[in-house]
C-alpha cells in the first residue's frame, strides 16, 4: 500500500470526524465563504484604478488560509487530548501520513472554497479572468503550507479544544485586518505597515493579488507587470511564507507533542 | 529485549529487564499497578527510545526501524481514545483503508462479538465493547506480533472467555502474543510463559508451574475461638504453612486434598462452622510478597 494511499485514507477519515463535528464544520466550511462574501463590499473606494468590489473580492481568497489553521489545530488538540493520536501511532499509519492526511484534509476544503470565492469574484463583482494562473497556484501553496505548518507548530502550546477555538479567532481577525484583505496597507499609518508586512497572511494576499489582476500590489502604486515580473515581484512574499514555514517547523519540533501528559 | 531500562524525567519506570518471546509464543507479563508493563509495552511497540538497553521486534529496533514492523504489529494499548461521533462500522472501515490486507469488517466484527452494533456511535458503546472494537482494529492487519495491554479488563465473564478464544486462535495461527494482565488465571489459560513484574524489575519468570513453583495452595476459612493448635494439621517442618489474622485462617499446603479432608473431618466431629471456605492458588500479591521477603532475607 502506498504512502499516498494511506494519507489520503486520513484525510478521508478526518472530513468524517469532521462532518460530524457539527459546530466545527460549520464555521470551517461555510464562515469563509461568507467572510468572503461580506470582504467584497468591505472595500469602499477603488484602491490604484482597481474597481474596490474586485479589489475585495480577489483579496477575500486568502480568507481560507486562517480556516485551514482552525481545522488542523482542532484536529490535533481533539486527537491529542482524546487519546486517538497513540491509537493512530500504533497503527499501520506512518506519522508522516498522519500529518500529511491534516494538511492535505485542509488544504484541499480551502482549494474548493477557493474555487467558489473565485467564481463569486467573477460573478458578483465582475472580475476579470486571473491573469498569472501559476502563480495563483504558487500563492495558494505557500499559503497552505504556512498556515499547516503554524498550525502544527502551536498545537503543542493548546491545552485543549476550546482554546483551540479562541486562539483561532485572532488568527482569523489579525488576518483579515492586518493582512490588506479588508482595505490596503496604505491605509495604516507607517510603522503598523512595515508590522503588518510581515505577518504570515500578508504575502500570500498580495501574491494573489498580483498574480489575478497582473499588477504589483507590493508597491503602493501598483504598477502593471508581466507574466515573468509577476514572479520577480513575488519573491519577497515567497522569503517571508518561507520565513514563516521555518517558525512552524521549529516550533513543531520544540513543542509537538503527541500525549496529553506533559512530559 | 536485553536490559531495558526507561526513564521518565528523573523516575526510573522500568529498572533493568530483559525477556525473549519466541514466534508464536504467548508471554504475559503480570504486575501491581505501576509495576512498568504498560511501560514496557511502549518500548517495544516503539513509542519511545529505550532510555538504556536493548529492544528487538521481529528483528528489529521497533523505535529507529518502526517503518520495518508498523505494518506487522498489532497493538491494544491500555488506554486510547476513538473517535466518538463514528460508527462502529465507520471506525473499522476507516482503519481498513490504511491496513494493508484487511481483514472483512464482517469477519473482524464477528470475531469479536461486535457485529449487531456495527452501526451504533462508538461514543455510546458500553466499555467492554469499546474493549472489543479495541481488539478488532489490533486484529485487523493480520499481525504476526500483537501487544495486548490488559484486554480483558473491564470485560464480563462471558466476554473474557471470547477474547481468551480469540487469542488463542491467532497463536494457533502462529501469531506472537505479549499480553499484560492483571489475573493470573488468565495467564494460567493463555501464557506458555509469564513474568512478574514488581517497581521496575522482573521479579519472577517462567512457566506457570515455575512461577508457582513450591509455592502452595492455600485454604482459607474463618473461624472463631479456635486455636492453631486445635486444627487437624502437623506443624512440622514440611507441614502446611499456617497464618492466622484475626479469625480468618490461610493454610498453605502442598497436599490440599488431604488437608481439606482432615479439616473437613475435624469440623464434623465438633460442629465448627467453616465460614468463607476456599481452596485457591496464590494470588499475585502473595507472590509479590514472597519474593519481596525473600529477596529481603537474600539481602
Ligand atoms: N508519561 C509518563 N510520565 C511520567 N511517569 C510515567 C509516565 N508513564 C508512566 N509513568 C509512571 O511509570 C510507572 C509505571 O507505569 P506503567 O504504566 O508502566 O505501569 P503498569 O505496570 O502498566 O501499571 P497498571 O497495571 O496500572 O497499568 C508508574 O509509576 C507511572 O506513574
Ligand atoms: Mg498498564
Amino acid at each position: 500500500m502506498s504512502w499516498f494511499s494511506m494519507a489520503w485514507a486520513q484525510a478521508r477519515l478526518n472530513h468524517t470526524v469532521l462532518m460530524r463535528m457539527r459546530g466545527l464544520a460549520f464555521s470551517v466550511l461555510f464562515l469563509p465563504l461568507f467572510l468572503a462574501v461580506m470582504n467584497t463590499s468591505a472595500v469602499r473606494v477603488p484602491v490604484n484604478g482597481v474597481p474596490a468590489a474586485v479589489f475585495g473580492a480577489v483579496g477575500a481568497l486568502a480568507v481560507v488560509f486562517p480556516f485551514t489553521y482552525m481545522t488542523i489545530t482542532s484536529s490535533i488538540v481533539v486527537r491529542r487530548e482524546e487519546r486517538i493520536y497513540k491509537r493512530l501511532r500504533g497503527s499501520a499509519l506512518p506519522t508522516s501520513a498522519i500529518f500529511a492526511g491534516d494538511v492535505l484534509h485542509a488544504a484541499l476544503i480551502g482549494a474548493v472554497q477557493g474555487v467558489v470565492i473565485l467564481v463569486f469574484a467573477m460573478a458578483a463583482a465582475r472580475a476579470p479572468l486571473p491573469q498569472n494562473i501559476p502563480l495563483m497556484l504558487v500563492a495558494f501553496v505557500l499559503g497552505a503550507a504556512v498556515f499547516a505548518a503554524l498550525a502544527i507548530g502551536t498545537a503543542g502550546l493548546i491545552p485543549n479544544y476550546e482554546v483551540a477555538q479562541i486562539v483561532a479567532l485572532p488568527v482569523l481577525f489579525g488576518s483579515l485586518v492586518g493582512a490588506g484583505m479588508m482595505f490596503p496597507l496604505s491605509a495604516l499609518p507607517d510603522w503598523a505597515q512595515r508590522v503588518a508586512e510581515l505577518m504570515p497572511l500578508t504575502p500570500i494576499v498580495t501574491m494573489i493579488r498580483t498574480a489575478y489582476l497582473g499588477r504589483d500590489f507590493g508597491q503602493d502604486a501598483a504598477p502593471e507587470v508581466g507574466f515573468l515580473e509577476g514572479f520577480q515581484v513575488s519573491a519577497v512574499g515567497l522569503g517571508i511564507g518561507l520565513l514563516w514555514i521555518g517558525i512552524g517547523l521549529w516550533s513543531t519540533r520544540k513543542y509537538f507533542r503527541w500525549d496529553p501528559r506533559r512530559a | 529485549m536485553r536490559n531495558l531500562h526507561q526513564r521518565y524525567d528523573d523516575f526510573e519506570a522500568v529498572r533493568g529487564i530483559a525477556f525473549q518471546v519466541g514466534r508464536g509464543e504467548l508471554y504475559a507479563l503480570l504486575g501491581t499497578n505501576g509495576a512498568g508493563k504498560t511501560t514496557t509495552l511502549d518500548v517495544l511497540e516503539g513509542y519511545h527510545a529505550p532510555t538504556e538497553g536493548q529492544v528487538r521486534v521481529l528483528g528489529h529496533d521497533p523505535f529507529a526501524q518502526r517503518a520495518e514492523v508498523r505494518q506487522r504489529m498489532g497493538i491494544v494499548l491500555q488506554e486510547a481514545g476513538f473517535y466518538k461521533d463514528l460508527t462502529v462500522a465507520e471506525t473499522v472501515n476507516g482503519w481498513r483503508r490504511w491496513t494493508p490486507r484487511p481483514l472483512e469488517r464482517g469477519q473482524v466484527l464477528e470475531r469479536v462479538g461486535l457485529a449487531h452494533r456495527a452501526d451504533v456511535r462508538v461514543g455510546q458503546l458500553s466499555g467492554g465493547e469499546k474493549r472489543r472494537l479495541d481488539l478488532a482494529l489490533a486484529v485487523l492487519g493480520r499481525p504476526e506480533v500483537l501487544f495486548l495491554d490488559e484486554p480483558t479488563t473491564g470485560l464480563d465473564p462471558e466476554a473474557r472467555r471470547n477474547v481468551w478464544e480469540l487469542i488463542r486462535g491467532m497463536v494457533a495461527e502462529g501469531t506472537t502474543v505479549l499480553l499484560t494482565t492483571h489475573y493470573l488465571d488468565e495467564a494460567q489459560q493463555l501464557a506458555d510463559r509469564l513474568a512478574i513484574m514488581h517497581m521496575g524489575r522482573i521479579v519472577t519468570e517462567g512457566t506457570l508451574a515455575d512461577v508457582l513453583g513450591g509455592r502452595g495452595t492455600r485454604i482459607v476459612f474463618r473461624l472463631p475461638a479456635v486455636r492453631p493448635s486445635d486444627l487437624p494439621f502437623d506443624l512440622g517442618l514440611g507441614r502446611p504453612r499456617i497464618t492466622l489474622d484475626g479469625e480468618a485462617y490461610t493454610v498453605e499446603t502442598h497436599d490440599p486434598q488431604g488437608d481439606l479432608r482432615r479439616l473437613l473431618v475435624r469440623a464434623h466431629e465438633r460442629g465448627w462452622e467453616l465460614d468463607g471456605l476456599e481452596v485457591r492458588r496464590p494470588s499475585l500479591e502473595e507472590i509479590f510478597l514472597e519474593v519481596a521477603e525473600t529477596e529481603k532475607v537474600a539481602a
